[in-house]
């Protein structure tokens, strides 16, 4: 018990750092609101039109949400997938100044000092989250308290994730440009193959499917995990799911325990 | 002033900031739908015949109670209705049928089933009525072998679940195409299976079905998917309307 207490204070420690880290960056706060009102504001009302329907049996969204209503988890997973990864930066930089050599000689476990960090980054991560949520009147989503609830549970599971993933990634790049360019081509890709901003129509069979697109996109939403955290955070807000629900929440719990265990051999190298 | 306090007050202020300007974002219109219908001065309500019985009452020129809640709901949003009367609605069982467009009517009604088909192409607000399947005619209770006329109209209710039912009754089905087929039959003294939306000669019998034979479903009235404020300020008007 006596050893436990010290470790918990570490992990608190390094966790409110990074907390007071992530509030005091004006640009990193700017980020968490301007995504979402670019994405919901001027994407999702530019774009709402050209999927409502006109004509009783010729829309283009045969689905019972409109495009707005769509697009909401996905703007918030988005936040969460760049604050998450981004975070990372602050891996580089704490090895680059050296505060990670003096956490890594402390009297901490590892995998504690690491804990506190991804927890740290999490947090954030999922306050950017819950920043979205405000948006949900303008996209006509009625949230109760439950669901609310369960989606904050949720977008933390999948920060910590994230945030590991984020940490693995700084550990192979070692300055701060070169993590930049490579975050995007991370982050950019899997959003968009995602089925974040298109349905893949659950109505339609196999055949149809690849009739509709081209089987090398299919093939690449169906392998994409974040195909899967998408559609589960879409299950909770909207009730809307085109995969089985558990599956993204199956995803997101093995990628919190396979990441941090990659994470933590990573760290610290 | 806490020590505590000094050190968050920065932070929670940028982040009120910014909650405060998500939170005057969410109240900006997504749509022009509303203000357009203000703009023309006018709000279309589709129905698909107007002496249907939730359009039009048994008194001649009083409405039927569709058409009450809508003229409750149009008064509220200050606009004058226009109803609508779409031929093709109550011919086909097909929505796809009905050829209807956002240039005719901004809202849908007249015995809208709230199903999952019409959810794919609509946004729904449920209004308080049903629609199931009845029994007409004598009260008697029909022998195995015996016929009974079935109309079905254009309602969207579950056919294979009734045919089964009616074949574990042991009874034939003789199907009636139309309103005036389904009237002489009754008037013949024969007994029919009908919707509950379908107008009945005076003083015929009505019964319910029981659970097993057919579904009964709620009534919504429809408005094309997209048209968040125009949805929104009819969901609110509704909601003030007391029920019919």
């Amino acid at each position: 018990m006596s050893s436990v207490v010290p470790i918990l204070r570490g992990i608190h420690g390094i966790w409110l750092r990074e907390i007071m880290r992530a509030t005091r960056d004006k640009g990193q706060l700017l980020g968490g609101v301007s995504r979402p009102l670019i994405w919901l504001l001027i994407l999702g009302v530019g774009l709402n039109p050209y999927f409502r329907g006109e004509v009783f049996g010729e829309v283009r969204l045969v689905l019972p949400y409109s495009y707005l209503q769509f697009l909401f988890p996905a703007v918030i997973v988005l936040n969460i997938m760049y604050t998450s990864i981004q975070f990372a930066v602050s891996v580089i930089w704490d090895r680059e100044f050296g505060f990670l050599r003096e956490v890594l000689v402390a009297p901490l476990p590892r995998w504690a000092a690491l804990l506190g960090k991804v927890l740290g980054g999490a947090t954030a991560a999922t306050g950017h989250g819950i920043l979205v949520l405000i948006l949900a009147r303008f996209a006509d989503v009625t949230l109760t308290v439950p669901q609310v609830l369960q989606a904050v549970v949720y977008m933390f599971a999948l920060s910590f994730a994230l945030t590991c993933f984020g940490v693995v990634l700084a550990s192979k790049v070692r300055s701060f440009e070169g993590f930049g360019v490579f975050s995007n081509t991370v982050i950019l890709p899997l959003y968009f193959a995602s089925s974040s901003v298109f349905p893949l129509d659950p109505s339609l069979t196999r055949t149809q499917l690849v009739a509709t697109y081209p089987e090398w996109l299919v093939w690449l939403i169906r392998v994409n995990p974040i195909t899967y955290a998408v559609d589960a955070l879409r299950g909770i807000l909207i009730n809307f799911n085109q995969f089985p629900a558990q599956t993204g929440f199956g995803l997101v719990a093995a990628g919190c325990v396979g990441f941090f265990l990659w994470a933590l051999r990573s760290f610290g190298r | 002033m806490t020590r505590w306090w000094r050190r968050w007050r920065k932070p929670a202020l940028d982040i009120g900031l910014i909650a405060a300007l998500l939170l005057a974002v969410s109240f900006l219109p997504p749509d022009t739908s509303l203000a357009e219908r203000r703009k023309q001065r006018v709000l279309r309500f589709c129905v698909p015949d107007l002496a249907s019985p939730l359009v039009a009452a048994d008194q001649p020129g009083a409405p039927g109670p569709e058409l009450r809640q809508m003229q409750a709901v149009a008064a509220r949003l200050g606009l004058p209705l226009q109803t609508v009367a779409i031929a093709n609605m109550g011919r086909s069982f097909n929505p796809r049928d009905w050829q209807i467009g956002r240039g005719q009517c901004d809202i849908i009604g007249g015995g809208l089933a709230d199903s999952s088909a019409n959810r794919d192409f609509l946004t729904l607000l449920p209004n308080g009525g049903r629609i199931a399947m009845v029994r007409a005619g004598p009260a008697a209770e029909l022998p195995k072998g015996a016929e009974i006329g079935v109309f079905m109209g254009s309602a969207g209710l579950d056919r294979l679940r009734l045919s089964g039912w009616l074949r574990a009754q042991g009874w034939r089905a003789r199907p009636l195409a139309t309103q005036a087929a389904l009237d002489a039959y009754l008037r013949g003294g024969g007994t029919a299976l009908a919707s509950t939306l379908t107008p009945l000669p005076p003083d015929t019998k009505v019964a319910d079905l029981p659970p097993e034979a057919a579904e009964s479903q709620s009534l919504a009235f429809g408005l094309w998917r997209g048209d968040v404020t125009l949805t929104r300020a009819v969901r609110r008007a509704l909601s003030q309307t007391p029920a019919r």
